[in-house]
């Protein structure tokens, strides 16, 4: 199997891309504060807006545009300039107050990988030697949030052996580093990855050992192919859900106010 | 009564774009403000690229674009600090990856906490910042940037080492005559970079007068006795955005990326060298650039309005 067949879409009215969009959405709550729309970031933004819509009203939406409650306007190919001509927002935030989250965080943040590892760490910058790598990757516009966001939600866009790896060459931005009480132990009082949502299914991670652990299955997907395209031995529960596929109201918003050119249907060649 | 007293006006410090890049030195250590392709000094880049100054470290916000790889495409540069360099959903920055890969040039590795820290630390005439909050990652161990340490009072501390560029260049939408700097819309990193700076040059799209800045001073964002020279240039910024006025070029940027591309993948450099030819060496100044690059019907087609 291909990896490009792996990301294939179910044929049900809605893609992978959507079906990582909702289970992230469902997973705000109205007392966070969020910040999305960093480079390659259209998942967490759409998101984020799609919860505001329709779930959590109250939460607190920062854009790296620098704007506090943006406008919900459609994503455009570009997140950097999604909301920038807007002029509207409950504020702008400078550059203090981003070194000042990123210092003393916010409730969630959300980070993609040229490599994820079987403990969630997170690899943006070199594949290979570090010091003499085969790719030099973009790199990481913001590392802290890692260190000290509430919650950290994994959204690699591809699912195969190449990005799901048993440890990652670099760790950019931290999970549970080497797994067990290792994260705290380098001095990290935040809890770190909680879901890692992909074309294939959503992890979780162990309570004691924090390795990753199959959640769901997304309903179009088997096991297998779960199976055949990660680089290391998942654990799994004696109980496999389905992923619970998006609603006709999560679907409308997308199609008609959050997505309407179709990033999230690949339709922009971003994903 | 008494006699009249004759009073000296105020100096204007506005400046032509050559003018203004005279005090750009080889060897230089430089900062250019701005964020992604947001408010970049595009045309003053341009004419640091003309001039082939060499050997510049240049710094920026923690995510740069066409201003760090048109400076290395034209062999400016010696040293980056950066986080990312790339055109976010267009592509990546085709001659920062190269030369970053080869190692031909020395690209520090920085995100927020750790260059917005440095250049916090020069605003309050300390040494370095400590920072908390980048432990744990491997960019820790590899950045020339930062270092571990263990505090007075026996916190487990990181210094990010002060950076104090000798110019900051900066784009803005408005400026007036002395130099009060006005945006339309965020502001980036951009007051930060500017305080961290030993002179500050800045592009505006447009002229106000000084009456209108002193009728609202809550607009002023960099007050004028801050700055040294002030560069009237529309579409300053292109192909690059001005917040609150016009949106990158996509294609022109497009047709970047893919002339470099194609000039380090095939060894054949001519699809760059011809956009350095039309856009940097050939234009006598930015209407000149503006008349190549499209002309105004152009430019206007870019104008965005809430």
């Amino acid at each position: 199997m291909t990896t490009q067949q792996v990301r294939k879409d179910p044929d049900k009215g809605y893609t992978w891309a959507e079906q990582m969009v909702v289970v992230l959405a469902r997973e705000l709550r109205s007392d966070d504060v969020v910040i999305v729309g960093g480079a390659r970031h259209d998942i967490p933004f759409g998101a984020a807006m799609l919860a505001k819509m329709l779930y959590v009203p109250d939460m607190t939406l920062l854009t790296t545009g620098q704007f506090v409650n943006p406008p919900m306007l459609p994503l455009e190919y570009s997140g950097h300039t999604t909301v920038l001509f807007s002029k509207e927002a409950d504020a702008l935030f400078g550059g203090y107050e981003v070194f000042e989250i990123s210092e003393t965080g916010l409730s969630v943040f959300f980070y993609g990988g040229l490599q994820i590892d079987k403990y969630g760490n997170s690899n943006m910058h070199f594949i290979g030697d570090p010091k003499n790598p085969t790719v030099r990757g973009p790199g990481l516009v913001n590392i802290s949030f890692s260190v000290t966001a509430g919650r950290t939600y994994l959204f690699p866009v591809w699912h195969n052996k190449r990005t799901f790896v048993d440890k990652v060459d670099f760790v950019s931005a931290v999970g549970h580093l080497q797994g067990g009480d290792s994260r705290k132990n380098a001095g990290i009082e935040t809890g770190g990855p909680v879901l890692c949502v992909s074309p294939l299914g959503v992890f979780d991670f162990e309570e004691k050992t924090k390795h990753m652990r199959v959640k769901s299955i997304h309903e179009w997907v088997t096991r297998e192919e779960i199976i055949e395209n990660t680089g290391f031995e998942l654990r799994w529960p004696k109980k496999v859900a389905v992923t619970k596929p998006p609603t006709k109201d999560e679907l409308e918003l997308l199609h008609t106010r959050i997505d309407p050119h179709g990033i999230f249907k690949g339709l922009s060649g971003r994903l | 009564m008494p006699t009249e007293i004759a009073q000296p006006t105020r100096r204007s410090k506005l400046v032509s774009v050559e003018e203004a890049v005279k005090v750009i030195h080889d060897g230089m250590y430089i900062a250019i403000a701005g964020h992604l392709f947001s408010n970049k000094p595009s045309h003053i880049v341009r004419q640091i690229a003309k001039k082939r100054v060499k050997n510049l470290t240049v710094s920026t916000s923690p995510y740069a674009s066409y201003d760090i790889d048109l400076l290395i495409g034209t062999g400016c540069i010696k040293k980056t600090i950066c986080g990312n360099v790339g055109f976010e959903y267009m592509g990546l920055a085709p001659n920062y990856r190269n030369v970053c890969q080869k190692g031909l040039i020395e690209a520090a590795l920085g995100d927020e906490a750790t260059i917005i820290g440095a250049y916090m630390a020069s605003v309050e005439g300390i040494p370095y910042h400590p920072i908390t909050s980048i432990r744990g990652s491997d960019v820790l161990k590899m950045t020339t940037l930062a270092k571990e340490y263990i505090g007075p009072y026996g916190d487990k501390l990181i210094a990010v080492k002060a950076l104090s560029p000798e110019v900051c260049i900066i784009h803005a939408q408005e400026s007036d005559e002395y130099g009060n700097i006005r945006f339309k819309g965020p502001i980036y990193f951009d007051i930060i970079m500017a305080k961290a700076s030993k002179k500050i040059i800045v592009s505006v799209d447009e002229l106000v007068s000084n009456q209108k800045v002193r009728s609202e001073p809550w607009r002023t964002s960099i007050p004028g006795f801050k700055v040294d020279m002030v560069v009237h240039l529309p579409y300053g910024a292109h192909p690059c955005l001005s917040t609150g006025l016009y949106d990158h070029d996509e294609e022109h940027i497009k047709d970047y990326i893919n002339r470099g591309r194609q000039s380090l993948s095939g060894g054949n450099t001519s699809p760059y060298q011809e956009y350095l030819r039309k856009y940097v060496d050939g234009p006598t100044d930015i209407y000149d650039y503006i008349e190549r690059a499209g002309g105004f019907k152009h430019m206007q087609t870019l104008r965005r309005l809430p």
